[in-house]
């Protein structure tokens, strides 16, 4: 009898992790399914709920602020556009309080500011045109290894260089070296951020 | 076996413990329309869905007993309902629009932002740098804006009617007592601080905040940088001279500090003007900034000191032989401010500054006039946000300036030392109150003691805002502002009391994405001016006796993109200003104060050539002046003034900047109207001389390079 109570009181105790660690697996899953077909806004919106329900995990988190501030490229009002990168703002602090000094925040914060500049650069500029460079510097420097870090860095120092007329070929074999990186990635935490090979690889060849 | 069996029940138990409730409703704002793609869930859960093209919402959940229902939508207040999971089901909810500065109605006066808050800026902060024709002066660059009488050869800011004196300066909210440098007549005065260390400025020509006094006209409050961003190096080369910056960075405290050394001999020599140079101006200047953060609040520290001289010949109508004049000048200013937040709802500020200025004037090596002056000024304020919608500011003032001035003869026995010393001590509140994200009001009372004649006003200012649609407001405006009088009539009565000017304004504001357009209407009443008999040198009998009025209306239009790669703007200020003050027999239009200025501003990216091209093109109406040969008074008038003025600014490298300017590159022969000499001569008639600038044209070229510790920062950037 004092076994089959154990048993029972295990049974509830395992299926209940199991329950939740498949819930978020399977919440996880969901959303990314729903912004590969293209529903960012109910992708947002579940990547929100989770990085709610998981007080300590950052990863939901990163992904609900990833959406926002890659969606509010495409925004055309700019009172819209604003909120939404406030959004971001906010959203990639909640992030830090979850997982301070991360690489991967990090460097996506860089993109938020460019949000910024890419909208209005007369006004947003002269702020943050250094604090970009600042923040992607400091993931690169948090984490060498981050390939995604490497590759926002490399981006944006093309972009100026394209602008100044300068040689992009060293850019491009930076970002070639990196693709070793990209395919060596330690995947054991899941859902972690593993995207980028792709546009890497585009971006390599990218310098006639 | 037997165990096996009770596993298999135990796992149904145990599912069917995740029992379902399915959730429903619609999701509306206030005016009843459904709000599309709300996040709607279960806190603490993933159960959730976001809402239809109807505001509905249907999901499951397995949530049991009460729970907390939450709706989230970009731009509206995050709502969140508890109750048991039962009861939102075929639910309604009304969620209301987020409170926020961006999306409320503005209320302050007439103000003239030119910083990062996309909302109220109306210049972008590099602005002051890349007008064409305004050669890096924060002044010049302000006075292509409505609302200001541009007096080209005097340089300082002129607002809707009031002399120069009227328009205070501020830099972060504490007073400057100096602001512009010494020059002589004919060659336009800058202000003393380069915008380089400022990101932005606040311009108002009228009703503004409880929180300035001593201002009849404007006010100019220039913000220093909170937080820079890298620690670099700046270094300019220029035809007038070289300047060195540097900007340290530590994890909690930085310090930038820029110097520059001009000298105008070369270029006098080069590009030789009307005035008889014996040594052209130089000076040397340097600024610094320190800051440091401390948990909530900022401490930032400012310092200023400039070292001027020139001397040159000069010779007027009324003088037989020309005067030698020698003039040195040295000054030096500081200030130190404090803010912090203090919880959630109030932030604290405290602020100090103190300057001293000092002239040194030679005349023909025979006589010397010492001028100084001395003064500080704290500030302590306050903000209590009590609602969202209620803000507080409230605060004290303390100021105090001693002016010295000595007058001494070489030859004769001729001594005259004169000094005033006063302090004013004021008091303000001001409450910021929306009724609505769409109504709004300002309200604020000033009261101020004067230690020399103990008098002491009381003076309301009130704003009220009203949206109208998406894009534009009107706001109103009232304001009682007082002044005391020219401090050169200080030295000869101290019992003179504060000069007084009403504001009236009526405003209109539209702006969508690539345009901002502005009208506003005003009215200004003078009343206690200073008038005296007898000539400015020698007044005599002053008493408050003076007034005045202006009116007139302002027309501003930015548009950035309207055209590709261009962003212009027009401004335009008509001004009918009329005052009895000083010596004048009857009421007139002071020559400051002309009556219609035209600017237009224009500057065009070319993205082939990394360059921009900066046009100004600036008219005013013909000054008045008197002419003692005519009847009437000072009701001649000049002619018409136009510049138009170029700037190239050539992207070499990431690093550096080239940069080309020439103002009135027409070279158009500009004057202000006749000096009349003194005394009539030997028939009866006062002789005139035209005024003209002593310099037609200016030219400017000068290289900047920026070393930063961080290869990607650029001077792209400052463009």
């Amino acid at each position: 009898m004092k076994n089959i109570i154990f048993s029972i009181a295990f049974l509830f105790f395992t299926t209940g992790i199991i329950h939740a660690q498949g819930q978020y697996e399977a919440g996880m899953g969901k959303a990314f399914n729903l912004w590969g077909e293209g529903e960012t806004q109910e992708a947002l919106a579940l990547f929100e709920r989770i990085s709610n329900a998981e007080s300590t995990n950052w990863i939901p988190t990163y992904y609900a602020a990833n959406l926002l501030v890659s969606t509010a490229f495409g925004i055309e009002d700019k009172d819209a556009r604003i909120a939404q990168l406030e959004k971001a703002k906010t959203t990639i602090e909640q992030a830090h309080l979850k997982s301070p000094d991360n690489s991967e925040i990090v460097s996506l914060e860089g993109l938020l500011y460019m949000g910024y500049v890419a909208m209005d650069p007369p006004t947003y500029a002269m702020e943050y045109g250094p604090k970009i460079a600042q923040l992607l510097q400091k993931a690169v420097t948090l984490n060498p290894d981050n390939p995604r870090a490497h590759a926002n860095m490399i981006e944006y120092e093309m972009g100026t260089a394209r602008f100044f007329g300068q040689d992009l070929q060293p850019f491009c074999e930076r970002m070639a070296a990196l693709i070793p990186k990209f395919e060596n990635q330690d995947l054991r935490e899941p859902f972690a951020p593993s995207y980028g090979l792709e546009r890497a690889k585009a971006l390599s060849k990218d310098c006639q | 076996m037997k165990k096996a069996w009770l596993l298999i029940i135990c796992l149904f138990l145990t599912a069917s413990l995740f029992s379902q409730t399915r959730l429903s409703g619609t999701v509306l704002n206030k005016s009843k329309e459904a709000i599309i793609g709300a996040n709607v869930y279960i806190d603490g859960t993933y159960d959730g869905t976001i809402t239809d093209e109807k505001g509905q919402f249907s999901f499951e959940t397995t949530a049991t007993d009460s729970v907390v229902f939450v709706i989230s939508y970009i731009g509206y207040e995050t709502m969140y309902f508890s109750g048991l999971v039962a009861s939102f089901q075929d639910r309604n909810f009304t969620i209301k629009e987020a409170f926020s500065v961006m999306n409320a109605v503005e209320v302050s006066g007439s103000t003239f932002k030119a910083g990062d808050n996309s909302k109220v800026s109306v210049l972008k902060p590099l602005d002051i740098l890349t007008t064409a024709g305004s050669m890096g002066d924060v002044m010049a660059a302000l006075q292509t804006l409505p609302g200001t009488q541009s007096n080209p050869e005097d340089g300082r800011l002129f607002v809707r009617g009031g002399d120069a004196r009227e328009s205070q300066i501020y830099v972060d909210g504490l007073r400057v007592f100096s602001p512009y440098s010494r020059t002589i007549g004919g060659t336009p005065s800058r202000g003393r601080y380069s915008p380089m260390l400022f990101k932005g400025v606040s311009f108002s020509t009228g009703g503004y905040s409880a929180g300035f006094g001593q201002a009849l006209s404007g006010v100019l409050d220039m913000n220093t940088i909170d937080q820079p961003t890298d620690t670099e190096t700046n270094i300019s080369l220029m035809t007038v001279g070289l300047g060195l910056g540097h900007t340290m960075l530590g994890d909690r405290q930085s310090l930038s500090f820029n110097t520059s050394y001009v000298n105008l001999s070369a270029y006098n020599w080069l590009v030789p003007g009307r005035a008889d140079w014996i040594k052209p101006y130089r000076a040397f200047s340097g600024e610094a900034v320190y800051r440091y953060k401390t948990e909530n609040g900022l401490f930032k520290s400012y310092w200023a000191l400039d070292n001027g001289n020139f001397s040159l010949y000069q010779q007027d109508i009324d003088s037989t032989s020309p005067q030698k004049i020698a003039i040195s000048n040295n000054n030096w200013y500081g200030n130190s401010t404090y803010r912090t937040t203090i919880g959630d709802h109030h932030s604290f500020y405290w602020g100090l500054s103190v300057g001293r200025n000092k002239d040194f004037i030679d005349l023909d090596n025979q006589q010397n006039v010492d001028q100084q002056l001395n003064g500080w000024h704290s500030r302590l304020g306050l903000k209590t946000i009590v609602k969202d919608h209620f803000i507080l500011n409230y605060g004290l003032d303390w100021y105090q300036q001693t002016d010295d001035f000595l007058n001494h003869s070489n030859t004769e026995e001729f001594f005259v030392d004169s000094k005033v010393q006063r302090s004013i001590s004021s008091a303000f509140i001001e409450s910021d109150y929306f009724l609505s994200k769409d109504l709004a009001f300002k309200a604020g009372l000033r009261l101020e003691h004067h230690s020399i004649t103990d008098e002491v006003q009381l003076s309301p200012r009130v704003t009220l805002a009203q949206k109208l649609g998406e894009k534009g407001q009107i706001s109103m405006a009232y304001g009682q502002f007082y002044q005391e009088v020219d401090q050169n009539l200080l030295f000869f009565d101290q019992e003179l009391y504060q000069e007084k000017a009403s504001h009236y304004l009526l405003n209109y504001n539209w702006k969508n994405e690539k345009n901002i357009l502005r009208l506003e209407g005003y009215y200004k009443d003078y009343d206690g001016l200073v008038q005296f008999d007898g000539t400015e040198f020698f007044p005599e009998d002053l008493h408050n006796g003076g007034d005045g009025y202006a009116y007139g209306f302002d027309v501003f239009w930015r548009a950035n993109q309207v055209v590709r790669n261009v962003d212009f703007w027009v401004s335009y200020s008509w001004l009918e200003h009329q005052r009895q003050h000083r010596n004048f027999p009857t009421r007139a239009t002071p020559n400051f104060a002309t009556q219609h200025n035209l600017s237009l501003v224009s500057k065009t990216w070319i993205n082939k050539l990394r360059s921009q091209i900066g046009l100004t093109y600036n008219i005013i109406s013909g000054r008045p002046y008197e002419n003692p040969n005519t009847i009437g008074f000072l009701n001649e008038q000049g002619k018409v003034y136009q510049n138009l003025s170029m700037s190239w600014s050539y992207l070499v490298s990431q690093q550096s900047i080239l940069f080309v300017s020439a103002s009135n590159i027409l070279n158009r022969k500009n004057n202000y109207g006749y000096r009349y000499a003194q005394m009539p001569d030997i028939n009866g008639i006062y002789p005139g001389e035209l005024i003209r600038p002593n310099d037609d044209q200016f030219f400017f070229v000068g290289f900047f390079l920026t070393i930063s510790s961080d290869k990607m920062k650029n001077q792209l950037d400052n463009l």
